[in-house]
């Protein structure tokens, strides 16, 4: 959903402000999706190569999270952890010594 | 987020995302969620030192893959901290500001059933935080699982009692609560006052 601006000298409506309510304080059956490409230098195998991912919104908490359209490369599954009001965690094992090991995935947090 | 939990299996909606949306309804049989957790806290009495509760910290538990190749995570890790929050909770309120029903959320208490399910079969080392739905109000012939699991949740937070018969008692008065406050939105939106009376907390 794409927020709008008000036009200047028009009447603010509840639904203007609303707009930033649901975004920073997710209502329930609402989602918040981000892509996200973690990187980093693997000096062994199962080095974990992972990130915090925070959320915009600050108030709730997500029930879940769930991870698609994910590539790995030079790493293995991506497990989540963490699940708070600010983010979750991601993390993944590297399969070798890798100077790129990373992941790129969609992260949907289910409130 | 899960839709639905008995016995043996789960179902759960996956969406996909903006480039692959998928709207799939998943299936699961209970042996083939797992539970994960990457290291355990141990909490100390501050007075004598001694171990008093092992937690593990960061506790999720993990759906097997939709053919759309998207895996789901389920919170577990939940705290009496993050039950003090009032924003755990969908509140319902007489459209004059005052709460007239408060529940957890029905994700979250889907949640912590199906992390029972998993510590009764050996596949979670610890309970929930919470004590368990009793089996009797399993299947209950007016409420969906979730939301009799999150009047039973509230009704522990509330009261500190697991005592099925009270439970019962506090389950009918939010039922009519609910019904009275239904009616109360039904009168508004005739009334065209344009304000629904069912909120999400902010504190």
């Amino acid at each position: 959903m794409s927020l709008y601006t008000v036009v200047t000298g028009g009447t603010i409506q509840a639904a203007d402000i609303d707009q930033l309510v649901n975004t920073l304080q997710v209502p329930s059956g609402s989602t918040e999706a981000k892509t996200v490409l973690v990187i980093a230098g693997a000096f062994q195998t199962s080095a974990t190569v992972g990130n915090w991912i925070g959320t915009v919104s600050q108030f709730n908490t997500a029930g879940s999270v769930t991870l698609s359209s994910t590539t790995l490369t030079g790493v293995g599954s991506i497990t989540v952890s963490n699940i708070s009001s600010s983010g979750a965690n991601l993390n993944a094992a590297a399969t070798g010594p890798s100077n790129t090991a990373r992941f790129v995935t969609t992260a949907t947090f289910n409130y | 987020m899960l839709q639905t939990i008995d016995e043996h299996a789960v179902t759960w909606h996956c969406l996909g995302d903006e480039e692959t949306p998928c709207n799939a309804t998943c299936i699961a049989s209970l042996e083939e969620v797992e539970y994960q957790a990457d290291y355990t806290l141990t909490l100390l009495d501050a007075e004598t030192g001694q171990a008093i509760q092992a937690r593990p910290d960061g506790a999720v538990m993990v759906l097997p893959a939709c053919a759309c190749g998207a895996r789901m995570w389920l919170k577990a890790d939940y705290t009496m901290a993050y039950f003090r929050r009032r924003s755990s909770f969908i509140e319902f309120g007489d459209g004059q500001g005052i709460v007239q029903l408060r529940t957890l959320k029905p994700g979250h208490a889907r949640n912590l059933v199906l992390h029972q399910l998993l510590y009764e079969r050996g596949k979670a080392p610890i309970p929930p935080i919470l004590p368990a739905l009793p089996a009797e109000e399993w299947e209950h012939p007016i409420m969906e699982l979730g939301l009799t699991a999150s009047l039973w949740f509230t009704f522990h937070l509330l009261t500190q009692s697991t005592d099925s018969t009270l439970f019962e008692q506090y389950f009918v008065e939010a039922v009519h609560a609910n019904k009275k406050i239904a009616r109360v939105n039904q009168l508004q939106l005739q009334g065209n006052h344009g304000n629904t009376t069912t909120r999400f907390s902010n504190h």
